[in-house]
């Protein structure tokens, strides 16, 4: 039954590659659009479940000040460090951003070269950290010295490794935003640019940091916090002293700390930048939908027409009516798993050469889920028809037509 | 004869293959909607992208009257310290002055401290009459002029208290236009010339600093009467999302082609038979080919001229709103219409000749096996 319906395969080979082809482009056509889409909202997901009807995006909190709030639900923000790199006689205070497990499914940056810290195996005694383009000459491999200042003002010593260097031009979580921008919850991350801003940065993670974590001396970032629904007048009131004594401790003009953005209105406006986005993809979600129904009917069709007379003279020849079935099922399916392999391919040779240039196109999971489902689909179609020709015909007359 | 039998074929074809042909025109009809919105999206990404590297290879700075009028005399106290920082990635310095009615252009580069027309923008002069400044002119501050409604070549023209001399003429805006645009160089410009916006193009992408000393530099001499377009960031992944929609509207488009090779090809597998016959009863190879192809041509036709109104009536203004673009002129759809048909008419052409085998008996044999 297999030897048969390879050798079935093989017979419509050109037929059965030009269905693989649509089929892979297909399948590339919605990686790119589903990783586009992640990319393009992934910082309103990253915030989302911080920002409810009672909360507030605050300057500069620290752990301390956190402990001191009341009635706070949940806590989103990164922290900086600031490593003293020594490289070839060189020496320079690099600001460091930390992120942290959930940070960092959001936040991985786009790398010019190398990898990403969680992307290679560790080395035993080194901090793994990604760095910007930079003039020191600090490239991917390389292996600096750096020193940290402890809270208490001691200089502690630690192997830097560098896994790789990002691209310029793109969102970071760390300090220095400016956060009386009321029009859009990006404007909450810095965009880095050494080139533009002639500033080196370092990232690297909490896991990698290890040990180092809790000594080191951090600035914390912006924070988003979220209240408790059931949080009291008098607990926000004493929540604001906290914030105004925050802000009033770094030299900020007073009531500076009044320009802090409310979660409600953070979310609302979040929510209207957000749907302008997605507004334009919408087009083109519904347009790849139309051409994915019709080029798989198409394939399907063509596909059962095309087999279904030569299913008649096997039957002839012995076999069971029904195993037509069976055989277009396994055809499909053998061309639905080639044209993965073949779109992962083509995935895989985008991102390594850049053929079209940059571009999002991922494998993740709500990828996988699309491409399956996509699969499943065409499966399913070319059984159900086939089923429903061979269960409304007899042979003769599925051998009598195709003579037609 | 021809198209007699090409259409008795898509009869036929309707009546022993209905859900076949069905399939062929919707598909047919969605192929040529793609083309049409693969177009509208290419193009309206790539305008997104050439707005977003122009926002960042520019900075501007405009001027209004306040306690004092800005004048050009002002910005040349200042503005050569911007030049001389930003003079490695600069290309041209756009400065917008006016003089009572007359409306003053500046086009002009900054290199190694001397002054010249910018080339970028020289590229679309074409004089009327007479020429454009020469560089040692620009760099010398002599006071020539060129532009629309000054008078004729070496003609002398009057701005504030200076006399200019008319080197040559162009009609920028029209001949029924009759505002006065002069295009001057930067040394020469009278100091009493009212500003109104000054722009920086830059060939390479501008720096913080570069920034940081035109915002500075400025805001120094003309206080709150200057006010400064912030400062673009490289944003690399807008840049990577706008490319990603192109890529994705080119595989769109591969898809329906693909597609439409897909159907014509089970559509001409099916006429083997009938081309052997025909081959057999003595039909020439080329009456054949125009046969079938006069029938793939009549059904792409048809769909291609539903496709286009369906278009027209139900998806232009969507895209065109959504996407705040408007390049569907009757043009554009001539163009992308015809491409898809001389696409069809190709590559049925040489499907056909890989079909139609010499070998009629061979044409039977492998016909009969389908």
């Amino acid at each position: 039954m297999i030897k048969l319906g390879i050798r079935e395969y093989v017979r419509h080979f050109w037929m059965n590659l030009l269905s693989v082809v649509i089929l892979s482009v297909m399948m590339v056509s919605i990686m790119i659009l589903v990783t586009t889409i992640l990319k393009q909202t992934r910082l309103y997901r990253l915030i989302r479940p911080y920002l409810g009807e009672k909360g507030i995006v605050a300057e500069s909190m620290d752990d301390e000040h956190i402990g001191e709030m009341q009635a706070v639900d949940k806590i989103l923000m990164s922290s900086d460090a600031s490593a003293n790199v020594s490289v070839r006689g060189k020496s320079e205070i690099i600001p460091m951003s930390i992120y942290d497990s959930y940070i960092e499914k959001y936040m991985e940056p786009i790398m010019k070269e190398g990898r990403w810290v969680s992307k290679i195996s560790g080395k035993k005694g080194q901090i793994a950290a990604v760095i910007s383009e930079n003039s020191l000459g600090i490239g991917t491999g390389d292996t600096v010295k750096a020193e940290f200042t402890t809270k208490e003002g001691k200089q502690i010593k630690a192997m830097l490794y560098i896994s790789g260097v990002f691209c310029d031009g793109q969102k970071i979580y760390s300090q220095g935003t400016q956060i009386d921008k009321r029009d859009d919850y990006r404007e909450y991350f810095n965009t880095h640019s050494f080139y533009q801003s002639g500033e080196i940065q370092l990232i690297t993670t909490r896991e990698q940091l290890g040990a180092y974590y809790e000594n080191v001396d951090r600035i914390c970032t912006t924070a988003f916090i979220k209240y408790n629904d059931n949080i009291t007048e008098l607990q926000l009131k004493y929540n604001n002293m906290i914030l105004e004594r925050i802000s009033n401790d770094k030299g900020d003009p007073p009531g500076y700390y009044k320009s802090y953005m409310s979660a409600k209105e953070l979310l609302r406006v979040s929510k209207r930048a957000v749907k302008d986005m997605l507004t334009t993809y919408v087009p083109l979600i519904i347009s790849d939908f139309v051409l994915i129904c019709i080029c798989i009917l198409g394939i399907v069709a063509v596909k059962t027409a095309g087999s279904m007379g030569y299913y008649g003279k096997l039957y002839l020849c012995g076999m069971r009516w029904t195993y037509g079935v069976r055989l277009s099922g396994m055809q499909m399916c053998l061309n639905c798993i080639f044209s993965m392999i073949l779109a992962f391919l083509m995935s895989f040779i985008q991102n390594r050469y850049s053929v079209f240039g940059r571009i999002f196109i991922e494998t993740g999971g709500i990828q996988l889920i699309c491409l399956l489902t996509i699969s499943i689909v065409t499966i399913g179609l070319s059984i159900l028809v086939s089923w429903m020709i061979i269960n409304e015909n007899t042979p003769v007359e599925i051998i009598r037509q195709s003579k037609n | 004869m021809i198209i007699k039998i090409s259409v008795k074929n898509i009869k036929n074809l309707f009546l022993h293959f209905k859900s076949m042909a069905v399939l062929l025109f919707v598909s047919q009809i969605i192929a040529i909607l793609t083309v049409y919105f693969v177009y509208g999206i290419y193009n309206s990404y790539r305008a997104y992208l050439l707005a977003m590297k122009e926002a960042e290879y520019t900075m501007e700075a405009y001027f209004e009257s306040g306690s004092q009028v800005p004048t050009m005399g002002e910005l040349k106290g200042c503005f050569e310290t911007v030049l001389k920082e930003t003079e490695d990635r600069l290309d041209y310095f756009y400065i917008f002055p006016a003089y009572e009615s007359t409306l003053m252009n500046i086009h002009n580069e900054y290199k190694d401290g001397k002054y010249s027309y910018s080339r970028t923008v020289a590229k679309n002069i074409k004089p009327d009459k007479g020429r454009m400044m020469t560089d040692e002119e620009i760099d010398s501050g002599e006071k020539v002029i060129y532009g629309q409604n000054i008078g004729n070549v070496g003609d002398t023209y009057k701005i504030g208290g200076t006399e200019y001399e008319v080197v040559g003429i162009e009609n920028f805006l029209g001949h029924d236009d009759s505002r006065i645009i002069v295009e001057m160089s930067y040394p020469a410009c009278d100091d009493n010339a009212e500003l109104v916006y000054v722009i920086l193009e830059f060939s390479k992408l501008p720096k913080m600093n570069d920034y940081l000393t035109f915002k500075n530099t400025l805001k120094k001499q003309f206080g709150d009467r200057v006010s400064i377009k912030e400062y673009k960031m490289l944003d690399l992944e807008q840049a990577i999302s706008y490319n990603s929609v192109i890529v994705f509207s080119l595989a769109a488009g591969l898809m329906a082609a693909l597609d439409t090779c897909l159907l014509y090809g089970y559509i001409l597998r099916k006429r083997r038979k009938q081309m052997a016959v025909f081959r057999l009863v003595g039909l020439g190879r080329i009456r054949m080919f125009l046969i079938n192809e006069a029938e793939i041509m009549l059904i792409s036709i048809i769909t291609a001229m539903a496709g286009l109104g369906i278009f027209r009536l139900a998806f232009e203004k969507i895209i065109t709103t959504i996407y705040d673009n408007n390049v569907y002129t009757s043009e554009i759809y001539l163009r992308m219409t015809g491409i898809y048909l001389f696409s069809i008419f190709v590559i049925t052409s040489v499907m056909m000749i890989i079909y139609a085998n010499s070998n009629v008996m061979g044409m039977i044999r492998r016909s009969g096996n389908d």
